[in-house]
């Protein structure tokens, strides 16, 4: 038996039903200390009374910091013993502990800080802790953590430090070394002490056979924030900062203080792709506090290397192995869940997509498509981009209005297309409605558990009209808006389903991503899914914020379009975000009204078997949905599409049985639904594709040297004789914008009217006085040949007027204009902050190693 | 209770979603249609050209080779201004003046020419000159000959571009034509015997009078002559001035040319009092078809439509004293009176191809108010000398049938553009 003298101080701050153990494994102990005294920080009455029944001395001295407590514990007891027992209330002893303890104490008369054991509170087999280090970098380092306690660690003996939860610590070093400090963070205050020691010339071990089970309060957030000075991050920044103070040489001090704002914002991306966004602030919050209490922080460094060096400590440091090690088995391998059938490619059913792509064969991307509603991009991304969240059209002599909002949906097709802007959108109808059957398939496996079924579900939507239909027509709005709304739903449902918050901040991340899409092409449909990711959200408030901040992205993006229109007293047009919206439809007998009819009565199959919930959401959803697109101005299919959709998603569930009857009705949905999408797909009309050139060859050269700064005088003479101002190489497709069909450019048209005249007469007074002014470098002539042919004659008897050839788009003539100020177009003050918000939520959404590989970072292993 | 409530909600949303038909839709502004403009300047001076007398190629007898002269001399009919014929045998006539119509120039001319060769009668309104223009009467087969009138009226040397549309080949030929020249082509060079072939020609920038002359005989008879005006691509239009004679041996032929590059439905409507004869032709790319019209005797109104332009042309044969033809192209509706100065032995037709009544008041000497019914036609004979049409939205044309033989000419209208310009500003 050891003859050591011991004094257990137990610290507890109102955790009773935690309190309660430790007393009694304390009372348990085979080698009983001398003293046991209970330091009750919270003068919690219940913890006071355990602590009085189990016969142990209490003081209750006020709300005080671990080393207070403790002193004061000391100050309260006798002064007959050696070596002092910290015990926090969280951490239960188990019956030889302390005998194990004393026994390491008693190796050398250099020992001075023995640490346990540490297990888990609720699983002893695992080991919470077994010493504390510190990475190269001052970063708190486990060398054990979270691993089942099987002996592998037995042999560790030397170590920086011990955590204070069942340290043995001779009085003397604790009273030389002045107990912990006070100014020390609360993460860092065991590490630093096991610092100090080591400074001092004493050794500090850890000794495995005393076993202690900890609940690490502190370190799982369990503890408020004034005990641990911020939020769990923010703390362990802190002691990160700390530490590295004092232990790393000092211009390198220097260095990290003065880098800080780097490493903070450098730290930024991969904390959202490693879904821990808490971090960001946490290293924001300990930089704020390192630099607001420099001095204490330098204090503490030279307080510590004024016991002694800490050459010998640095042997201690955790090695890269271990460090590599550490990184290893925090990714913990979930037992393997027997694999569900049931996924898009396990179960076949992904080939199902090859029919939409099949029936989408007329839209076989073969460059620009020209259309009504459909002009080409600019091959250019940069240009594209310089119309994205902009304002100020090249129209006229400029028009004050903003781009449109869907030109950022323009700009990602742009940017993804492997084969150039110019077949971008022609790439994009043809793949929307494959693409479309996948988002349709996922949104249906959120609630239909058999594969045929959403496969059913999916088809009946990706070959309805408002999907291939849209498509064949070149509706790249309706059809874009057709994608995203579905997608919308379905990972804002998941987000909230999640049960880990890595998970749900990248169901969040890919929710914004899909309503940023969603505002900017169908901003009503938007308005309605925004509705129901709040409700979801509010069924689950821990996900509310996150459904919120989904909608960040969207909203920042609409919010400059809506406040335009609202101005200009006209806040209709907001509810169309594009040039290429097609116009409203007609209530009538057609293909759309009557798949919509069909599917109402196909919805009643799901009368008995769906759940209550999918039943009422699915149908206030549809009334929603049906409801914002009988009000919507223009083209309203997405909304359509998505009461589609949803009613497909309510018939489908009713069917549970393989049954005759079932399988005739499936194959009649099935065959119908086929049969649609071959009908649509034989009727539509090819859509004219021809090289994206809009203007002569000549026009877009000088453009391309004159980065944009030409004006071309376009007359078109038909019945009616037109004339056009345009810039550059053309109005492409993200110049083009609702505002410059309902806003009247700033135009000088008397000008252009009279320069017209005059050249169409053949008279040139004036012409040459008129092309000046208005600074036009060319002229473009179209019309029919016989019917421009005289015009043609007229044109070239002036002399000032260079032929420069004849095209496609007409016979054009040079002037002596070399060049002319094109409008400016600004970017949008919110475009920033645009771009942020996407980058945030792509950052989220990006897969981390835990979410892709379906392994969980276990949240103990931290610790 | 649970399936009564489903039933329930189910219920509840049909009635929900069927209710807001009641409710106004939201619409949003038609798109803006530009700025209309009008505008005025100076229009270029208004000018026509006659071709003057026929050309004979070959001499009296057809034997001295590389021969093409001007036989005989023709009638100018002028409304407006005085003018002399030129040395080279046509007539040019300009006026300078910011208010162009036919009131202001409007010529015609007729030849009665009775030679071994070359008889009958040949009439031709004056047009403006023109940078561009078809014929489709082309025809170098037995006892056919096509001869080219190119004039250059303008003080500047020029290039005029000539492409035969041949059965089996495109012809191009370059002729240089020195300012005032009016040069005689013999088409034969280039067509070889095609008996049916059509003519475009274009010239390198100002515009140039071309006319095409037609003989025809049959063994030692000369059985006909005419001058035909060019004329251009139309997607619709009508033709007037078709007279099918009750004693008409050869029925009224139709050409077709197809200037695209893509075939062409046409719909053809020939519109004879209660007669209505309609014809369906897939013209191909590049092609000239042919086609007889079986018509009934009397004016018949041709009206056509086509799927993209087209070129149009018929040819209508007469036997009186003498053999004789014409070839007819489509006319412009007049939307404004028409004057002009009518030959001898005349008739007018008058149509109205829109589907309301017109009324027009005609003036040669007497004046007198006609009705045209939609899509009708009459037939009103007009005495030598000053003619006007006033109405909006006819077509003329006159016929000349005499003992010398048969012509007609379709006047045009006389304007350049300059006068209220509507331009919409985009």
């Amino acid at each position: 038996m050891s003859a050591l003298s011991v004094a257990a101080v137990v610290v507890s701050h109102a955790k009773p039903e935690y309190l309660k153990t430790t007393l009694s494994g304390l009372s348990a102990q085979s080698l009983r200390p001398k003293h046991v005294i209970v330091v009750e920080t919270a003068a919690d009455q219940l913890s006071m009374d355990l602590a009085r029944n189990a016969g142990f001395q209490l003081i209750t001295p006020g709300n005080l910091s671990l080393n207070s407590a403790i002193n004061a514990a000391l100050d309260a007891l006798p002064k007959d013993f050696g070596w002092i027992w910290i015990l926090h209330e969280d951490s239960a002893p188990e019956l030889g502990a302390l005998h194990a303890l004393a026994q390491a104490a008693e190796i050398s008369p250099s020992v001075a800080i023995i640490g346990p054991k540490l297990l888990h509170w609720d699983d002893p087999r695992r080991i919470q802790q077994l010493g504390l280090t510190a990475t190269k970098s001052g970063k708190p380092f486990l060398l054990v953590a979270d691993q089942y306690d099987q002996g592998q660690h037995d042999s560790i003996a030397d170590t920086l430090s011990a955590s204070t939860a069942g340290m043995l610590i001779a009085l003397d070093a604790w009273q030389n070394l002045d107990g912990l400090d006070e100014q020390t963070p609360i993460y860092a205050a065991d590490l630093e002490l096991g610092l100090r020691a080591r400074a001092a010339g004493y050794r500090v071990m850890v000794e495995p056979s005393a076993r202690i089970s900890h609940a690490g309060l502190s370190m799982s957030g369990e503890r408020t924030k004034s005990w641990t000075g911020g939020s769990r991050y923010v703390a362990r920044a802190k002691a990160h900062i700390h530490i590295a103070t004092t232990l790393l040489p000092l211009p390198m001090v220097v260095l990290l203080y003065l880098a800080m704002p780097a490493i903070v914002l450098a730290g930024i991306p991969y904390h959202l792709w490693t879904k821990r966004p808490g971090r960001i602030l946490g290293q924001l919050a300990g930089w704020l506090w390192a630099w607001s209490s420099v001095g204490q922080r330098f204090a503490a460094r030279a307080r510590t290397r004024s016991l002694g060096s800490l050459s010998g400590a640095r042997t201690l440091l955790a090695s890269a192995k271990q460090i590599r090690q550490r990184k290893l088995d925090a990714l913990i391998e979930m037992p393997d869940d027997p694999k569900p059938l049931t996924g898009l490619f396990v179960s076949n059913q992904a080939w199902f997509a090859l029919l939409p792509l099949i029936l989408s064969f007329k839209l076989w991307p073969q460059g620009a498509i020209f259309s009504e509603h459909l002009a080409p991009l600019s091959n250019q991304i940069s240009e594209i981009f310089a119309s994205t969240a902009a304002f100020g059209l090249p129209i006229g002599s400029g028009l004050d209005a903003p781009t449109d909002p869907f030109n950022w949906i323009l700009l990602a097709i742009a940017a993804i297309s492997p084969l150039g802007s110019d077949w971008a959108i022609g790439t994009w109808l043809f793949i929307a409605p494959a693409l479309a059957y996948f988002i349709a398939w996922q949104f249906a496996a959120a609630f239909l558990s058999r594969p045929w079924l959403r496969t059913l579900v999916a088809l009946g939507y990706s070959l309805s009209p408002f999907v291939l239909g849209q498509a064949l027509q070149g509706n790249l709005v309706e059809l874009t808006a057709a994608l995203f709304a579905p997608l919308a739903l379905l990972f804002g449902y998941r987000a909230v389903q999640s049960q880990t918050n890595a998970r749900a901040l990248r169901w969040a991340g890919l929710a914004a991503i899909s309503f940023f899409g969603l505002a900017t092409s169908a901003p009503s449909l938007a308005a309605l899914a925004a509705l129901i990711l709040v409700s979801l959200g509010v069924s689950r408030p821990r996900r509310l914020v996150l459904q919120l901040l989904s909608l960040v992205p969207g909203v920042l993006a609409y919010l400059p379009w809506l406040s335009f229109w609202m101005a200009s007293s006209t806040p209709e047009l907001a509810l169309s975000t594009s040039w290429a919206t097609t116009g409203q439809l007609s209530l009538e007998l057609a293909p759309w009204s009557l798949v919509l009819a069909l599917a109402a009565l196909f919805a009643l199959f799901g009368l008995v078997r769906a759940s209550a919930g999918l039943w009422f959401g699915g149908l206030s959803v549809v009334v929603g949905a049906l409801a914002v697109a009988y009000f919507e101005p223009s083209n309203a299919s997405p909304q359509l599409g998505l009461a589609l959709l949803v009613l497909l998603t309510l018939g489908a569930s009713g069917i549970k049985y393989s049954s005759k009857a079932m399988a005739v009705l499936t194959a009649a949905v099935f065959s119908g639904t086929v049969a649609l999408g071959a009908y649509q797909a034989w009727e539509a009309k090819t859509l004219e594709v021809r090289e994206s050139r809009l203007m002569p060859a000549l026009v877009v050269a000088q453009a391309q040297a004159n980065l944009g700064d030409v004006l071309t005088l376009k007359i078109s003479q038909a019945e009616q004789i037109e004339a056009e101002l345009i810039w550059g190489d053309g109005l492409q497709l993200e110049q083009r914008s609702v505002a410059s069909k309902h806003l009247q450019a700033p135009t000088p048209s008397v000008e252009v009217a009279q320069l017209t005249a005059a050249l169409l007469a053949g008279n040139s007074d004036g012409v040459a006085d008129l092309v000046n002014k208005l600074e036009i470098g060319f002229i473009l002539l179209n019309g029919e040949p016989s019917a421009i042919a005289q015009t043609e004659v007229a044109i070239g008897s002036m002399e000032f007027l260079q032929p420069a050839g004849k095209s496609e788009f007409g016979t054009l003539w040079r002037t002596e204009v070399d060049s002319s100020s094109a409008p400016e177009t600004k970017p949008d003050p919110l475009r920033q902050e645009i771009i942020l918000s996407l980058l945030i939520a792509a950052l989220l959404a990006l897969p981390s190693p835990a979410v892709v590989r379906g392994y969980r970072r276990s949240r103990r292993g931290e610790e | 209770m649970k399936l009564f409530l489903r039933l329930l909600g189910f219920t509840a949303a049909l009635v929900a979603v069927a209710s807001l038909y009641f409710a106004p839709r939201l619409s949003i502004s038609p798109d803006l249609n530009g700025d209309l403009q009008t505008a005025s300047v100076d229009p270029m001076p208004l000018s026509a050209y006659c071709p003057g007398a026929l050309a004979e190629v070959g001499g009296e007898q057809g034997t001295d080779l590389g021969s093409i002269d001007r036989v005989g001399k023709a009638t100018f009919n002028l409304w407006g201004v005085e003018a002399e014929p030129l040395e080279n045998g046509g007539l040019f006539a300009q006026v300078k003046s910011k208010d162009q119509s036919t009131k202001l120039l409007s010529a015609n001319q007729t030849q009665a020419v009775s030679r071994p060769r070359l008889a009958g009668l040949a009439a031709t309104y004056c047009p403006m000159p023109a940078a561009q223009g078809y014929f489709l009467a082309g025809d170098s087969g037995p006892g056919s000959e096509s001869v080219l009138h190119l004039a250059n009226p303008n003080d500047v040397d020029l290039v005029v571009d000539l492409e035969l549309q041949l059965a089996e080949e495109v012809v191009q030929d370059r002729v240089p034509l020195a300012a005032g020249e009016h040069k005689l082509i013999s088409l034969v060079s280039l067509s070889g015997a095609e008996s049916s072939y059509a003519v475009r020609y274009q010239t390198s920038g100002l515009p140039v009078a071309a006319f095409m002359q037609l003989r025809e005989v049959s063994g030692l008879n000369a059985t006909g002559v005419a001058l035909v005006p060019p004329t251009k691509p139309l997607v619709a239009g009508s033709l007037v001035g078709l007279v099918v004679a009750e004693n008409a041996f050869v029925a009224p032929r139709l050409r077709v040319f197809n200037p695209g590059l893509e075939s062409v439905d046409l719909n053809l409507q020939a519109i004879n009092g209660e007669e209505f004869e309609l014809v369906q032709i897939k013209v191909p790319a590049g092609t000239l078809v042919e086609k007889d019209l079986k018509l009934p005797a009397g004016a018949s109104l041709i009206s056509f439509e086509a799927s993209a332009e087209v070129a149009l042309s018929v040819r209508n044969d007469v036997i009186t004293t003498k053999l004789d033809f014409e070839w007819l192209i489509p006319t412009e509706v007049f939307d404004r009176a028409l004057f002009l100065r009518s030959p001898g032995n005349t008739q007018l037709v008058l149509a109205n191809p829109s589907l309301t009544p017109i009324d027009v008041v005609v003036s040669s000497g007497t004046s007198q108010q006609l009705r045209l019914e939609p899509r009708s036609q009459q037939i009103i004979a007009v005495s030598r000398g000053e003619l006007s049409i006033s109405g909006s939205g006819f077509l003329a044309s006159l016929h000349i049938l005499s003992g010398a033989g048969y012509a007609v000419i379709q006047p045009l209208e006389m304007q350049n553009l300059g006068e209220s310009i509507e331009v919409l500003v985009r």
